[in-house]
């Protein structure tokens, strides 16, 4: 399995980046007027995001609450608003952020550990072994949380055993036979959750099951968001730590150990991490795809491929994204839209658009 | 620092490719590994580089047993040019040098002032520091096996190992290499490495091992090894080795197929 290179470099892209790689220190500085930047589009779209949605909320609405909440003091506006804006969409808006930043920062270290575009937080089974989970969860009728749980252990068992078969199938490239047993780990997933669907009750299960596996942050409370929020944060931990030595490991097995690395070790910590980190998403969002296979692809047109800015880059961006989604999915139309027909309908075509303006293809 | 490898058996765990297999690399010299593909040479440089287990016998350097030596410290006396390809992510040519730095640095650690000083001298050296900031993957075959050569320097070994370094070159390309090749030696640090050209062991090696079925088959000086006999046993094929210096005035020494 090869990285193509650059497999899509857009042109004012490649000139931002040739006129950004002129200084190492002027690099450093472009980077984080680019953190600085996406952080205040963030922060923008963080307060529109809390504005949207069927019951209305406006700026000084907003400002109003959050003013008597810091200050204790208390407000005239109906208690109505207190509730939409503690209870339901702040809760929502943080999942957005947490789920496209885990989801993109896994995508980044599967893209960089597989050197492969199309590499995305998904490609060893997770979300096919917590989509298993979760719908047996469904199915024996489950309360929310304990469905989640199923949901986080279910992918990250199917991750270990992946791993643990990479392990056992010894003389050929390590790489390659991790991404194989991932493919037919989710495939043996998928049967399981065709199976619970054909059996699952048509009326009550089914459209459960059913818009699980489509993706959505409707349901997600505060205490959840805490828990997922903490094991990503652990997630994180060993990605932020090691992130230079993943550019090296993103040179292949052997170049890797040939500069002295373990690469056996730190293939082990970087695929656990990355695990821990979308197992923690897809338990509360369900299914979200494209988000971790796009974003930090993008990210890397943007920044380059060094995982130092790589990682920051994308999951801010991942954030936003998201965030934009749930947006779109909650304004867009009467019925709300699941998360993953959007992240679907919108990332497929954009890949493809990428696709087409690139300079050169895939090997 | 000298390299001797011992009765050396090598190959994959399911796959025997040689054995009994002893040389003593001498520093500062140049060792051009010549034979057929699948001769069992790029299997040989893996297992000197501690990427396969060695099957039996032995690589001491200074006398010391390196079985047992963990990978940072292979790597900080032993580096690897591999052949140049594009299957890297689109980093600089100044990231990919740095890389070199990795086993001089801790585990959580990112290069420092120092470490990038290290990677552009390293870069100087070969005459590509103005390709510092050019993308990896945009660069001449040539200029990427260049700065695969920079890494290794900035790896700061005594010894490189180079597996085919003209591979895929055009004629400048290999030039280029071969010069760069010999700049290194010069500068006393010791070379291990493998060509498909006998004319390029002429050019720049000091030493030739022949190598066929995983088995040395002649070790020596160049002019001394390299006759038609020889490549005939190694390849097979019928060539003459012409000594080209009185007509170029320099040392010139060819091997000329004969065809047809």
């Amino acid at each position: 399995m090869f990285y193509p290179g650059p497999l899509v470099i857009l042109g004012t892209t490649l000139q931002r980046r040739k006129k950004l790689a002129n200084h190492t220190h002027a690099k450093q500085d472009s980077t984080h007027s680019h953190i600085g930047a996406s952080l205040a589009l963030l922060l923008c779209l963080v307060v529109v995001s809390i504005m949207v949605g069927k019951f209305d909320v406006t700026l000084r609405d907003l400002i109003t609450v959050l003013w008597a909440r810091l200050s204790g003091a208390s407000h005239s506006l109906p208690p109505v608003i207190d509730t939409v804006i503690f209870q339901i969409r702040i809760p929502r808006v943080a999942a957005a952020l947490v789920v496209g930043a885990a989801l993109s920062a896994a995508g980044a270290t599967y893209q960089s550990l597989f050197r492969n575009p199309l590499a995305s937080p998904d490609i060893l089974g997770v979300s096919a072994g917590a989509g298993l989970g979760a719908v047996l969860g469904i199915a024996l009728a489950l309360p929310t949380f304990a469905i989640q749980m199923m949901a986080f252990v279910f992918g990250m068992a199917t991750v270990f055993t992946v791993y643990f078969i990479s392990q056992a199938v010894r003389g050929h490239d390590p790489m390659l036979v991790l991404v194989l047993a991932g493919v037919v780990m989710g495939a043996l997933a998928g049967a399981g959750v065709s199976l619970l669907k054909y059996l699952a009750d048509p009326y009550d299960e089914l459209p459960a099951i059913t818009f699980w596996l489509l993706g959505s942050l409707n349901a997600v409370t505060g205490d959840e968001m805490w828990v997922t929020l903490i094991i990503v944060f652990l997630g994180l931990i060993p990605l932020v730590l090691l992130r230079w030595r993943m550019n090296i490991m993103s040179l292949g097995d052997e170049e890797a150990r040939a500069l002295g690395i373990h690469t056996g070790r730190m293939r082990l910590l970087f695929i656990g991490a990355a695990t821990l980190i979308t197992a923690a998403a897809v338990s509360i969002s369900g299914v979200i795809g494209w988000v971790g296979l796009m974003i930090p692809h993008i990210t890397r047109l943007l920044v380059g491929p060094d995982f130092r800015r790589l990682l920051p880059m994308s999951m801010l961006i991942g954030a936003a994204y998201l965030l934009l989604i749930d947006d779109l999915a909650r304004a867009f139309a009467e019925v709300e839209i699941p998360l993953g027909i959007l992240t679907a309908l919108l990332g497929a075509p954009f890949f493809l658009w990428l696709l087409a303006r690139s300079t050169r293809g895939w090997q | 620092m000298t390299l001797a490898v011992h009765q050396l058996a090598f190959g994959y765990p399911d796959h025997p490719v040689g054995d009994q297999l002893s040389l003593t690399v001498n520093p500062g010299e140049v060792l051009c590994f010549l034979g057929p593909n699948g001769s069992g040479k790029t299997t040989l440089f893996k297992t000197l580089l501690g990427l396969l287990a060695v099957r039996g016998g032995g690589i001491t350097i200074d006398g010391e047993d390196i079985g047992r030596w963990t990978q940072p410290r292979i790597a900080r006396t032993l580096s690897y040019v591999p052949q140049q390809h594009d299957a890297y992510l689109p980093f600089t040519v100044m990231e990919v040098v740095l890389m070199g730095r990795s086993a001089h640095i801790g585990v959580f650690a990112s290069p420092s002032q120092r470490d990038h000083e290290i990677a552009h001298e390293a870069l100087q050296s070969l005459k590509i520091d103005h390709l510092a900031h050019a993308v990896y993957t945009h660069i001449s075959g040539g200029e990427r096996q260049l700065t695969l050569i920079a890494r290794a320097l900035a790896q700061q070994t005594q010894l490189v190992i180079m597996d085919e370094p003209t591979a895929n070159l055009d004629f400048g390309n290999q030039v280029l290499v071969l010069n760069a090749i010999q700049r290194l030696a010069r500068s006393g640090i010791t070379i291990i490495m493998s060509s498909h050209d006998p004319d390029h062991a002429f050019h720049v090696a000091s030493r030739v091992a022949m190598i066929k079925n995983g088995r040395l088959t002649a070790l020596g000086e160049p002019k001394h090894v390299i006759n038609p006999e020889s490549l005939h046993e190694l390849y097979g094929v019928e060539v003459d080795v012409v000594d080209f210096g009185a007509v170029t005035g320099h040392a010139a020494t060819l091997c000329v197929p004969i065809i047809g």
